[in-house]
């Protein structure tokens, strides 16, 4: 790794850290060098991200979007598909089907990336870019928004159609009802039906519905068994029991008094006796 | 202002004594298993040191009980409030009482001086005018007339008294001083020396004699005179003997004549002893009329040294050696001192309190078998139940009405009447009927205290000091008072007889006026307790007739202190006249509703709150003018000085000038009823809505700027049911409007889904279904998002949120491997929960308050504009703030609820600069909905759960154990910047008070330091909306259109028909990006009512070099390396950052300015 080091003190052309390619950038061409972005070659990660095309990207600058990212890395040659995480996952998210209910947030902040290049050998022109070439990330013909543009913008985007809107929920929700009426079918035909070992799976479709199976139920089935129980009891009948509440009482105070002292010993800790 | 303050970042005491609390948990369960060493713990008394052990074991817990444990925990289930109690009282005692060690060094320090002053010699005789011979000592008496017959000599004294708290043993620390007094033999005095300040000037000449020599031979360095008990006519010496390494003890010498000196009867309460031709120097004058007027002071200030043994005598005898009343008497002083009551003239003593009990032991109410704290109840309740105005009391027990004064005669001199033993004494002599109003006043709120077994009444009674400012309503100031005063009144005799004192003369007549002035309006007006000046043996005493600003403060009566009209007799009756007499010009006749036509005084015109508020003031400023020559400017009241910080300026082209927001508030709940009508008789909604709450700020009148109604801009072409967009302003971003919460809950149904995806479609479709009813019903725009529908009411905009419970456990559900549905709280569910449920309960409970308290509005408002304006808004959440607001009004103790935004604003700073938020939650109970069990539920499992709880812990009826807005923020050093904050403030407020400030330096409060900062973003002018809500706003600067906002949309053009601008603020924008991105590097501050910077601090965390790794890397880079680094590693890319700030900013920042010159690179 020193090595690896001096080799950037020595400014030559690659840097190359723990096998990230770092790669200068500057918001725009009037700016100052910002940011460095680390590139590498990504592991495969199944057919949509191929491994010897697939470029690794971290740190991405926050106002870096998915457009503004292909075109960057366009110098190097084509990009077919830019996905933008938060951080960098094991598996490939499932991609967000719906426009107004997403299923997570978008991502925030510096963010990583995975590049798939339309050739292999543009991968390769990525991660021996050389350390002086600064790269721009707010493409002059496309700049990227930011500040009071971008605000402006996104209120004015802020708007939902309801009609669109509608349209999506009566999609999900016919496929929602099917969904559950195929369960509901699945489930009556399996009642009463014994699987190998003899066992009968009691649903909520059935005949014998029996108590949902919560929490709140269970505890209410065992508090009713505790009561059933304390009614049986007879309370100060015998000299025994009355002896022990007693007992019991002085015990009480005792556990408050020792409370109390220990209120106090903490009240004395911080100082709280003294009115002046 | 004044800049304490720690480095935000640094100061994490609050986290390192969490730490230890916890270090001392363990040790507890260490020693469970060991029983022999809890043996001992429990059978020491209470008063031995309390081992701290958590759990006592079974085995012990069941132990036969030895009588003498019976006997104490009975006694303490009988004798005291709670075992608690018992145990507070015994450590209190303990910190207020002198030590055996300290006992032994006072009384050694009394003896040496008592021989040091039998030692000294006779003098020559003088002629009591001279007093050259003193040389640089001077007397502690003021001389004027300087003439004055007699010959002083000095003897050695006859005898030497040790008197007062310190012989019965009820003196309390701290500033413990001793009474030694000296007895002046017969020699000294000649004929006629009860006559014109002649006995006065001997003693002060005695003890001038005392100090001299003191000083001289015995080379006694400490020496300063006072003024005894304040009175000016009895001046005392105060000596700090110096106690080997330890402190000096401090003791008080004063002076009386030996017994026989002077008859008693002389000094009658209605005799003349000071002639007012002698005293005001005017020549030749009719004697007889100078006769007949009584010197009463003069002659109870003479009387009080006659009786002095014969009171101390009794007192002693009565008291005996009693530890028990001892103590009562101990608890007695610290609860008045805790109000500033015992100090300075007319203050209500320890030596009156003393007599007091003794009197309640000689009339059997007290008895010697009673413990500490029920002396201590019975003095309380005899004290709130007696009234010494009306009925005397007496401890003469043989009364000659030859010789003695009949008791009730007292009155016709003093407001207050409490007879000493010998019958000639008013022991109350100079107590104000003001002051005594207030003792009683305490004394009904102790018993309430007590009486409530829900709360801390110790540490109300006794711990916490409730100082003159923050318990009076309104305060206000009297300045130069000049003897033209006098005057005016006529009350030259009295002035006479005070011996010249304006303020003490004026004292009683000025309370009569007030109080006539106000009426009902007030339930106690208290004149401030000074303490008594202290001045150097070689100085003269402090002029009197310059006289420091006299501070009054008025206790208000919610019910009638805000009325604006005082209504009077009707006209031409007999008591009109007087009416007239009294106000003047100010009164004019009216005809009321009633049909009668009677004298009335208005006091405002306009209905605002604000306006109301200062209608006392006007009443004191107006009477004093009238009936005293006092001219307004030299009252200054302190009531509005605040209220700039709440009034928004941009309605002031129109003629009625606004309010501080009150007004404004119910005109938008007023709106938001009729939408909530509106939205009850919709039709076609598949469910009906059961309740409609409103969750925003402003209807639980806590917004500090209320909205105003949208403007309509005519000049932008937008469709009907169209939206305006800040692209359409060029010039000036567009005014701030913001949307204001509704929720509403949808009745219960089995068809919901049980999915959360479905639901949240489902509930998509109810909004929309929603908007479509009320755009077909009613023509409002409505616009449609998933989550809610945003409606434009009378140029409101309303965002209607609706809620089904059910979600909430829809999004708490889990399902366990096994099948079994389990209910988990998570953050989201929590989140949702506040919202729908949560908020509007605490709006409802808030709005009642409010509808209780009018006050309540703009001291929240206050609070939370102050800590907006201090930056710290973003880390303490408003409905925390909002709930120890309430806690202000719910839980007064030891005050009353306040009734003025001032008071209420101080008892804020004071309540979180001093609460203990390491070891004790803040209970508020709203809605009363806490049993006594709760608290002591809460109390319980906050002790146990310490370390996992919020850092404040505020427990609500609600959220018991989960405190669930202060869940996150602040943390512990935001919380301890906050607790500074809140200390500094109070003081500065404290001081402008007292100083009598003008009201634009007020505003200082409210102006952050910044010195703390790293960096400073400054943020350009035209793009902030709310900047007319700034503390100290340009004029200038204002926004341009300010023009047709009106408040009432009467006019059908004006009404909105499309949705203006909302909800778009950048700086806020800004701030959120901020947080979000850079919230691992820094903490960003600002003040989002109109704040024109964006503070950030970078965190010291972030800054250690993290090793390269891909988790590493965000923001970072490659530190330069050194040789023998190893590794490569990573460090905040700082310039890069700052660089983003300026590019996620375009437009809204002007520029950054980087404070430290050390950036950590």
């Amino acid at each position: 790794r020193a090595q690896q080091c001096k080799a950037m003190c020595a400014s030559e052309k690659t840097v190359v850290i723990d096998g990230f390619t770092v790669i200068q950038t500057k918001f725009q061409e009037s700016g100052k060098i910002g940011h460095s972005l680390y590139v590498k070659e990504a592991q495969s990660r199944g057919s949509s991200q191929p491994k010897d095309r697939t470029l690794f990207v971290v740190n991405v600058p926050p106002y870096c979007t998915q457009a503004s990212i292909r075109s960057v890395f366009s110098t190097f040659g084509d990009v077919t598909k830019v996905y933008l995480y938060d951080r960098p996952h094991k598996e490939d998210p499932p991609p967000t089907k719906s426009t107004y209910f997403p299923d997570r947030p978008e991502p925030k902040g510096f963010k990583v990336a995975n590049i798939i290049f339309k050739k292999v050998a543009s991968l390769a022109k990525a991660t021996s870019h050389p350390y002086d070439k600064v790269l721009r990330l707010s493409p002059a013909e496309n700049p990227i928004l930011t500040g009071i543009k971008k605000w402006q913008m996104e209120y004015q985007q802020n708007v939902c159609n309801p009609t669109a809107l509608e349209a999506e929920i009566d999609k999900y929700m016919t496929y929602y009802d099917e969904e559950q009426e195929r369960e509901k079918r699945l489930a009556l035909e399996q009642e009463g039906v014994p699987d190998e070992d003899g066992w009968v799976t009691v649903t909520r479709h059935g005949k014998n519905k029996g108590a949902p199976r919560t929490e709140t139920m269970e505890k209410k089935v065992t508090s009713k068994n505790k009561k059933k129980q304390a009614e049986k009891e007879l309370k100060n009948f015998y000299a025994f029991q009355m002896r022990e509440s007693k007992r019991d009482k002085i015990a009480e105070l005792r556990k408050k008094f020792e409370e109390d002292k220990q209120r106090i010993s903490l009240m004395k800790a911080s100082r709280k006796f003294r009115p002046y | 202002m004044k800049r304490k303050q720690q480095s935000v970042a640094l100061a994490e005491s609050i986290d390192s004594d969490q730490e230890n609390s916890e270090s001392d948990e363990s040790f507890c369960d260490d020693g469970e298993g060991d029983t022999d060493d809890a043996d001992q713990s429990v059978a020491r008394n209470s008063k031995t040191q309390p081992e701290k052990k958590a759990k006592i074991s079974k085995k012990e817990l069941y132990r036969p009980p030895t009588n003498e444990e019976l006997n104490q925990l009975k006694e303490t289930e009988n004798l005291f409030h709670s075992s608690l109690f018992r145990l507070q009282v015994s450590e209190l005692l303990n910190e207020v009482q002198l030590k055996a060690k300290r006992q032994k060094q006072t009384e050694e320090a009394v003896m040496t001086v008592s021989q040091m002053i039998r030692s000294l010699k006779k003098t020559v005789e003088h002629e009591l005018q001279s007093q050259k011979w003193l040389k640089n000592i001077k007397a502690p008496i003021h001389q004027k007339p300087r003439a004055v017959k007699g010959k002083f000599q000095f003897v050695p004294p006859a005898e030497i008294l040790t008197t007062g708290s310190f012989v019965t043993g009820t003196c309390i620390k701290p500033n413990i001083t001793v009474d030694l007094v000296v007895v002046i033999p017969q020699e000294c005095f000649q004929e006629k020396d009860f006559m014109n300040h002649r006995y006065l000037r001997k003693r002060a000449l005695y003890l001038a004699v005392i100090a001299k020599r003191l000083h001289e031979i015995h080379g006694l360095k400490d020496l300063q005179y006072t003024y005894h008990h304040g009175n000016a006519l009895k001046p005392s010496l105060i000596v700090n003997f110096p106690s080997g390494e330890h402190r000096p003890v401090c003791l008080n010498i004063t002076a009386v004549p030996e017994d026989g000196v002077f008859k008693l009867s002389r000094f009658h309460i209605s005799k003349n002893n000071v002639r007012r031709r002698w005293f005001l120097e005017e020549g030749a004058g009719d004697s007889d009329t100078d006769k007949s007027s009584p010197t009463p002071f003069y002659n109870n200030t003479v009387l009080q040294d006659l009786t002095l043994r014969e009171n101390a005598t009794y007192l002693q005898s009565t008291l005996g050696d009693n530890p028990n009343l001892r103590d009562g008497i101990a608890l007695l002083k610290v609860w008045l001192r805790q109000r500033e009551l015992t100090q300075g003239f007319g203050g209500f003593s320890g030596f009156l309190i003393s007599m007091f009990v003794a009197y309640l032991i000689t009339q059997r109410k007290i008895s010697h078998l009673m413990s500490s704290y029920q002396v201590m109840r019975n003095v309380i309740l005899h004290l709130a139940q007696s009234d010494w105005t009306k009925e005397p009391l007496t401890l003469c027990s043989s009364f000659d009405a030859f010789e003695q004064p009949d008791p009730c005669l007292f009155y016709e001199h003093f407001a207050v009447t409490f007879v000493d033993v010998t019958g000639y004494v008013n022991l109350c002599s100079d107590i104000s009927k003001g002051l005594y109003d207030r003792v009683r006043h305490e004394a009904d709120l102790a018993l309430k205290f007590l009486e409530n077994h829900s709360m801390d009444s110790f540490a109300a009674l006794f711990m916490t000091p409730v100082e003159f400012f923050r318990k009076f309503d309104v305060t206000f100031q009297i300045q130069n008072i000049s003897k033209t005063e006098v005057e005016k009144l006529g009350i030259e005799n009295k002035y006479v007889d005070y011996g010249g004192n304006i303020v003490q003369s004026l004292g009683s007549d000025l309370h009569a006026l007030i109080s006539r002035g106000l009426g009902q309006r007030v339930c106690v007006t208290q004149v401030r307790q000074s303490p008594a000046p202290k001045w150097d043996i070689t100085s003269d005493p402090p002029d009197c007739e310059s006289s420091e600003p006299v501070q009054v403060g008025l206790l208000l009566n919610p019910e009638f202190a805000f009325s604006v009209l005082d209504k009077g007799p009707p006209a031409e009756s007999p008591e009109a006249k007087e009416f007239l007499d009294f106000w003047g010009d100010r009164s004019e006749l009216r005809r009321f509703k009633d049909g009668s036509v009677c004298e009335a005084v208005p006091w405002t015109k306009k209905s605002l709150l604000s306006e109301k508020r200062m209608v006392c003031c006007r009443v004191v400023q107006h009477v004093l003018e009238r009936h005293v020559g006092i001219i307004p400017e030299s009252v200054k009241c302190f009531v509005d000085q605040l209220d700039p910080l709440l009034q928004c300026p941009v309605n002031n082209d129109s003629d009625d000038v606004c309010g501080t927001g009150e007004e404004q508030h119910n005109d938008v709940i007023q709106k938001y009823d009729e939408l909530c009508k509106l939205l009850r008789n919709l039709k076609d909604l598949p469910l009906s809505i059961n309740s409609i709450q409103g969750s925003a700020p402003v209807f639980r009148y806590s917004e500090v700027f209320p909205p105003l109604p949208a403007l309509c801009n005519k000049e932008h072409v937008v469709e009907k049911g169209g939206r305006d967009l800040p692209q359409n302003y060029t010039k000036q971003c567009p005014q701030y409007n913001m949307s204001l919460n509704v929720i509403c809950l949808l009745e219960g149904s089995g068809k919901w889904p049980d999915e959360k995806k479905a639901f949240n479609r489902l509930m998509a479709a109810f909004h929309i279904q929603l908007a479509e009813s009320i755009k077909t019903q009613y023509g409002f725009p409505v616009s449609v998002y998933p989550r809610h529908i945003d409606v434009v009411k009378d140029n409101y905009v309303f965002r209607v949120v609706l809620g089904y419970t059910r979600e909430i456990a829809l999004t708490k559900m889990v399902k366990t491997p096994e099948g079994m549905v389990k209910y988990k709280d998570n953050e989201e569910a929590l989140t949702l929960e506040r919202e729908i449920q949560g908020l509007p309960r605490l709006t409802s409970t808030l709005h009642g308050i409010q509808q209780l308290h009018a006050s309540f509005s703009s001291t929240v408002r206050l609070v939370k504009r102050w800590i907006a304006a201090q930056l710290l808004a973003e880390f303490v959440c408003d409905e925390a703030v909002e709930i120890i607001v309430a806690h202000l009004y719910l839980h007064p103790s030891p005050y009353t609820p306040p009734s003025s935004p001032m008071v209420g604003f101080q008892r804020f700073l004071y309540l979180v600069g001093n609460h203990d938020w390491k070891n004790s939650p803040l209970m508020v109970n709203l809605n009363d909905e806490f049993t006594a069990e709760d608290y002591q539920e809460i109390l319980g499992r906050f002790q146990r759960e310490r370390s996992s709880r919020p850092l404040m812990f505020l427990s609500t009826p609600y959220d018991k154990h989960a405190s669930s807005w202060t869940r996150h923020a602040p943390s512990a050093p935001l919380l301890q910047r906050l607790v500074v904050l809140a200390r500094g403030s109070l003081d500065v407020l404290n001081r402008l008070i007292q100083e009598g400030a003008d009201n634009s330096s007020f505003k200082q409060l409210f102006r952050p330091p910044l010195e703390t900062y790293d960096l400073i973003i400054h943020l350009a002018r035209k793009q902030l909306p709310r900047q007319h809500e700034a503390v100290d706003r340009e004029v200038s600067q204002l926004p341009v259109k300010t023009k047709g906002r009106v408040a009432k949309t009467s006019d059908p053009m004006d009404n909105l028909q499309y949705f203006p601008v909302y909800d778009y603020d950048p700086p806020s924008l800004f701030m959120n990006e901020l947080k979000e991105i850079y919230g691992d590097f820094a903490l960003f501050f600002y003040d989002k009512y109109g704040g024109k910077y964006i503070a950030v601090l970078w965190k010291p965390t972030a800054f250690t070099p993290k090793d390269f790794k891909v988790s590493h890397l965000a923001g970072r880079k490659v530190k330069t390396m050194e040789s023998g680094d190893k590794d490569v590693t990573v460090v905040p890319n700082l310039e890069a950052i700052v660089d983003d700030f300026r590019i996620l900013g375009r437009g809204l920042v002007s520029h950054i300015h980087v404070q430290q010159s050390n950036l950590k690179s």
